[in-house]
């Protein structure tokens, strides 16, 4: 597993420094430079995967490289091989894979092609690197290069100012997430003197009434860790109220979205919780704070979707909403059910975008859905594998979407909390009814923008087969991996959950075919056949229906389009105020303080200093062998008390 | 009965001198190549034995000449720069058309120098080995002969070092007479002998003292310790650049072994006076060095002063007195090394308006005319002020933590402080390079594989800090279990 794993780690680093020292490069051979560093990767991912489901499910840790070691401190890179490592590389390159062959021609006559395959090369190779890492410094690189990557991304046009401003925020709000990871690390380095995720999870039984001194109050140690970390991740996961940063991020290419704001950066923070599930397990009240948190993004967050009309937008909130189910799962302490949602997520999601980028293709960059219709003709394959997608976001039974996200409600039904449950279910209407926007605005309906159809297909190939691969695992890997791998023990060595898991399954679940056809008459189904009646209603039927609502809740809509005041909290209040507040920080201590006393005060003084000094050296040979004598009687006069 | 097969190291450079020498004579100027060819094979050939002979050698339990595995590293090591930095030497030569024989043949016996210097195991010796090294260094640095400033620095030098040599005898004469000995194993079995703490107004001690200071102050000349360090900049700066990469490189190595030797085992009595004299040598140092070199304008009184500083982190090490202090200093003067003949070895391969790179501004704008020398230059300068993961930043690392460790939190400061300082000089250069306007294109001597090559080395070595972290480790046990 360990040379597999190396490679699959590093291929996509390689090609990225062989595509940023390759001066002289066409795009093609760029594309297939960048495509074969992740096609290697995607392959091996896909046959690891493949023995471990089959079976070869073995857990393993190796050390690649010291790079320091002090005083009892390992500073070191190395892999942990699990079930869940092999899912996450799984779901990564593989999408990466489909991604960077789908930006072929996305990307096409872009002048800064080759760069974008940098950034997603490199990119996919510090996801990877989060990925397999067996400590928690590792994590904290990984998760500092995909926030890099990410950045860079989002504002890959740099010439938009809009792109500008949006990267920069996505940056801003990940710092303070990161603020709290690397205090989480810095806590779990001293408290246990070790960074390796095995040592630490050894110690945790003797950490565990441990408490910390902080501002005079005892607090206890695990749960403080457990919620830095969690920050954290809320952070990178958009959770509410960390989120705000992801719907601008759309700014980047589609692709992007797809790949990085979608299926696997995003995830990163659900994946850490998940890794760390023997930590959580014990950290009591942050969980149902966790819960709470995930609760919230799932029900709130897709409500902001409804109100909006920028496609992207729409599927980004979608996106938080999904990754609000994910975190409720894990506050429920379900973490395999989160990832099992992960995994299926990745894929209709990854989808949505990309059929989203085919239309703001063929729709000249025009991303108002209410502008868009009748596409269905024009682009009959984009419209198939996007109504694969949204039917499987939705939760239609027996799509993936379904399979995954079930569970995860059914956690609450069965738990007897009603009030979890009933905001999930609220959830699924909702999620059902921005799906079904998108789809009635951009596929049926009159052709606004009169698109001609072309006798040719709708896109090049290498747009299309991306498409129609990514519509496989949307509709049927939920399925497929249900009894056999979710609930078969395959998370058993690398997630602690799975007494709860079986206990479920025999309950709860018995067998899929029980779970599909007894979803039949679930709650989450008729929420779904109500959402699609009820879009029907208010998009379709054109009679005004919509305008009457929101003209009857207009303090609802304004709400939301406010997005209950994470809009003007971000762009209005922060940036005014803080800027105030810096300005008076910059004037007064900054420019006159730091920079002119203390930074340039030095600077001048040591320039000056140098400036005379260097008149030491005269030239004059009995200066040079005076400066001798004198250091010599120095030393003497220094060392005796004559 | 004296067994010749240990010291087969310095019979094997001899002998190679002498025939070469006479060789050469006989040799027109075009195949004058062959006697090039000839000293690196017997170079690579010498490391060869030591390395092949290593426990043999290792048995050896000579009063006079210690060929233990201490000594035996640093010879090695030297060995293999002296054989890099002939490879740049060469080129250099043949590109200006000045190439002599002599100029190696001379420097080989300044390595016969040093290799006595690191074994040595008695004053006398000692200073027959510090005087071979200078005595050549002082005809390379003359080399050009048409230069004023080079035959100006060779002069300075050897009227300097004459001094210094003088110290190091008064030093040597006054030991002999306190202790009756000159062998460093005889002198320390003397010191330790006294009770230091309670006849601390003895002659005795009074006179160990005087001495040391002679002796310490001769050393810090050599090592180019401030305040004793005016020599180095006029010296770096009159030498043609690859003098100036000889004489940064490895004579400071031999100084340091005997640095270490005489001051961590034959003067470890004597730890309370001389840790700090070193501490004093080490402040000034460092203060003088980062602070004057950052209103330099030539790139090679940039770097000595550069030197100087650097030195001062050595000093620094040594002065802590403990084992790891000890590694720490050791792997702080081979990072020194290593890095000072990448940057020289680079920039002698530098030829801007014909002639060899001199000012800092000549360097303006490399970037946009060879990306790949830059980029090469850049790593080089960010190890110089240690960002990590370059080697730079271990050895920086290490130094700063003996310190810690020592609790002398206030000199670690300093130290940490005077980095910052430090780290301006070298950025600056690194702005020129990638900000500035293009001047003139600067032409290279040779292709770059092989300062490439060093260089990738370079970065692996600081991603890997255990091999030389390993190797000092190793040598400085050695060192004091002997």
């Amino acid at each position: 597993m360990y040379w597999q794993s190396m490679i699959i780690i590093f291929s996509p680093l390689i090609g990225a420094i062989i595509l940023l020292f390759k001066n002289k490069s066409t795009d093609f051979l760029s594309s297939i430079i960048a495509n074969s560093a992740i096609g290697i990767s995607m392959l091996l991912s896909l046959w690891l995967f493949i023995s471990y489901v089959s079976g070869h499910n073995i857990s393993e840790s190796h050390l690649i490289y010291t790079w320091y070691a002090t005083s009892g401190y390992f500073f070191e890179i190395g892999l942990l091989i699990d079930s869940l490592t092999i899912v996450m590389s799984f779901i990564v390159t593989f999408i990466s894979f489909f991604v960077h062959m789908y930006s072929i021609t996305y990307m096409k006559g872009d002048p800064s092609f080759k760069r974008f395959f940098i950034y997603t090369n490199f990119f996919t190779f510090s996801m990877l690197f989060i990925i397999f890492s067996n400590n928690f410094l590792q994590l904290f690189i990984g998760w500092e290069l995909v926030g890099l990557s990410s950045y860079l991304l989002i504002g890959f046009w740099y010439n938009k100012p809009s792109a500008v401003s949006a990267n920069l925020k996505a940056f801003v709000v990940n710092r303070v997430g990161d603020i709290g990871l690397l205090l989480g690390v810095i806590l779990i380095l001293i408290t246990s003197n070790s960074l390796n995720y095995i040592d630490f999870f050894d110690k945790l039984p003797l950490l565990r009434d441990s408490t910390i001194n902080l501002l005079g109050y005892h607090i206890e140690l695990l749960p403080f860790i457990a919620l830095l970390l969690f920050i954290g991740a809320a952070a990178k996961s958009a959770q509410i109220p960390l989120h705000f940063w992801l719907p601008d991020s759309m700014e980047g290419p589609t692709p992007i979205s797809a790949l990085i704001h979608a299926a696997t950066m995003v995830t990163a923070g659900i994946f850490m919780v998940a890794r760390l599930s023997p930590l959580y397990d014990l950290s009591g009240y942050v969980l149902d704070l966790i819960l709470v948190i995930g609760v919230s993004t799932a029900l709130f967050m897709g409500m902001v979707a409804l109100v909006q009309n920028d496609i992207k937008r729409i599927i980004a909130y979608s996106t938080i909403s999904q990754l609000g189910y994910m975190t409720a799962a894990l506050g429920a302490s379900y973490y395999s059910f989160a990832i099992y949602h992960l995994l299926t997520h990745a894929f209709f999601k990854a989808l949505l975008f990309l059929c989203a980028g085919s239309i703001i293709l063929k729709c000249h960059h025009e991303q108002d859905i209410t502008k868009m219709g009748g596409l269905r003709k024009i682009m009959p394959i984009t419209f198939i594998t996007f109504f694969i997608a949204g039917i499987s976001l939705m939760g239609v039974p027996s799509m993936s979407g379904f399979f995954s996200k079930d569970l995860i409600i059914d956690i609450f039904k069965y738990s007897n909390n009603t009030f979890v449950y009933y905001s999930l279910v609220l959830g699924v209407f909702i999620t059902t009814l921005y799906t079904s926007k998108i789809f009635i605005k951009v596929f049926l309906g009159n052709n606004q923008l009169k698109i001609k159809k072309k006798l040719d297909l709708e896109h090049s190939d290498a747009l299309i087969i991306p498409l129609l691969v990514l519509a496989i695992p949307s509709a049927f890997i939920g399925w497929s991996l249900f009894d056999g791998v979710l609930f078969n023990g395959f998370f058993d060595k690398s997630i602690t959950d799975y007494t709860r898991l079986d206990q479920f399954y025999i309950l709860h679940v018995e067998h899929s075919l029980s779970f599909f056809l007894h979803s039949l008459t679930s709650l989450s189904f008729i929420m779904i056949i109500l959402g699609i009646v009820a879009s029907y209603f208010l998009y379709y039927k054109d009679d005004g229906l919509l305008e009457k609502i929101s003209d009857k809740f207009p303090l609802l809509r304004n709400i939301l389009l406010n997005e209950y005041g994470f809009t003007s909290l971000s762009n209005t209040i922060i940036p005014t105020y803080f800027k105030r507040l810096a300005n008076i920080i910059w004037m007064k201590s900054d420019v006159s303080i730091i920079d002119n006393f203390f930074v340039n005060g030095t600077a001048n003084l040591i320039n000056f200093i140098s400036s005379k000094a260097r008149l030491m050296q005269t030239g004059y040979l009995y200066h040079y062998a005076f400066t001798m004598i004198i250091g010599l009687l120095l030393f003497l006069i220094i060392f005796y008390d004559f | 009965m004296i067994n010749y097969l240990y010291i087969f190291p310095e019979i094997i450079i001899t002998s190679a001198l002498c025939f070469i020498i006479v060789l050469d004579l006989f040799l027109p100027s075009r195949l004058k190549y062959i006697s090039y060819y000839l000293i690196q094979f017997s170079l690579i050939f010498c490391v060869y034995y030591i390395y092949s002979h290593f426990n043999y050698l290792d048995s050896n339990v000579s009063e006079l000449y210690n060929t233990g595995i201490f000594s035996n590293i640093f010879k090695i090591f030297i060995l293999l720069s002296l054989v890099i930095i002939f490879y740049y030497t060469s080129v250099f030569l043949n590109y200006f058309n000045i190439y002599k024989t002599e100029y190696f043949l001379i420097t080989v016996f300044g390595l016969l120098g040093m290799m006595i210097m690191i074994s040595s195991e008695n004053l006398l010796l000692l200073y027959l080995g510090i005087e071979l090294l200078s005595l050549s260094l002082y005809s390379v640095i003359a080399f050009n002969r048409n230069s004023l400033f080079s035959s100006e620095a060779a002069v300075k030098y050897y009227i300097l070092g004459a001094i210094s040599s003088g110290f190091l005898l008064f030093g040597i004469s006054l030991i002999y007479g306190l202790t009756g000995s000159l062998s460093f194993n005889e002198i320390f079995i003397y010191i330790t002998s006294l009770n230091i703490s309670s006849n601390i107004d003895s002659v005795e001690i009074i006179g160990l003292l005087f001495a040391l200071i002679f002796i310490l102050i001769s050393l810090s000349f050599k090592f180019g310790a401030a305040p004793f360090h005016m020599w180095i900049p006029d010296v770096y700066h009159g030498s043609i650049i690859t003098t100036t990469l000889l004489l940064s490189t490895i004579p400071k190595i031999a100084v340091f072994v005997i640095f270490i030797k005489l001051l961590a085992i034959v003067f470890s009595g004597l730890f309370l006076f001389w840790s700090d004299m070193v501490i004093i040598l080490s402040i000034l140092s460092i203060l003088i060095g980062n602070i004057i070199a950052i209103s330099q304008t030539n790139i090679k009184r940039m770097l000595a002063y550069s030197t100087i500083a650097n030195i001062g982190f050595i000093l620094l090490g040594l002065s802590v007195g403990s084992v790891i202090a000890y590694k720490a200093a050791m792997f702080y003067t081979l990072t020194y090394v290593i890095t000072t003949i990448a940057v020289f070895g680079l920039l002698s391969q530098l030829v801007y308006k014909s002639k060899s790179v001199e000012n800092i501004s000549d360097l303006s704008g490399l970037n946009s005319s060879n990306p790949f020398l830059a980029f090469l230059l850049m790593v080089i300068l960010l190890s110089y002020i240690g960002i990590p993961p370059l080697l730079g930043f271990h050895a920086k690392l290490f130094i700063i933590q003996a310190l810690v460790e020592s609790n002398n939190i206030p000199l670690s400061i300093f130290a940490v402080l005077m980095t910052v300082i430090g780290s301006f000089y070298y950025l600056r250069v690194i702005k020129v390079i990638y900000f500035d306007e293009l001047k003139d294109e600067l032409l290279i001597t040779s292709k770059l594989y092989f300062t490439g090559t060093y260089v990738i080395g370079l970065m692996l070595l600081g991603l890997f800090p255990d091999i030389l972290g390993q190797l000092s480790q190793y040598s400085i046990s050695n060192l004091f279990n002997a």
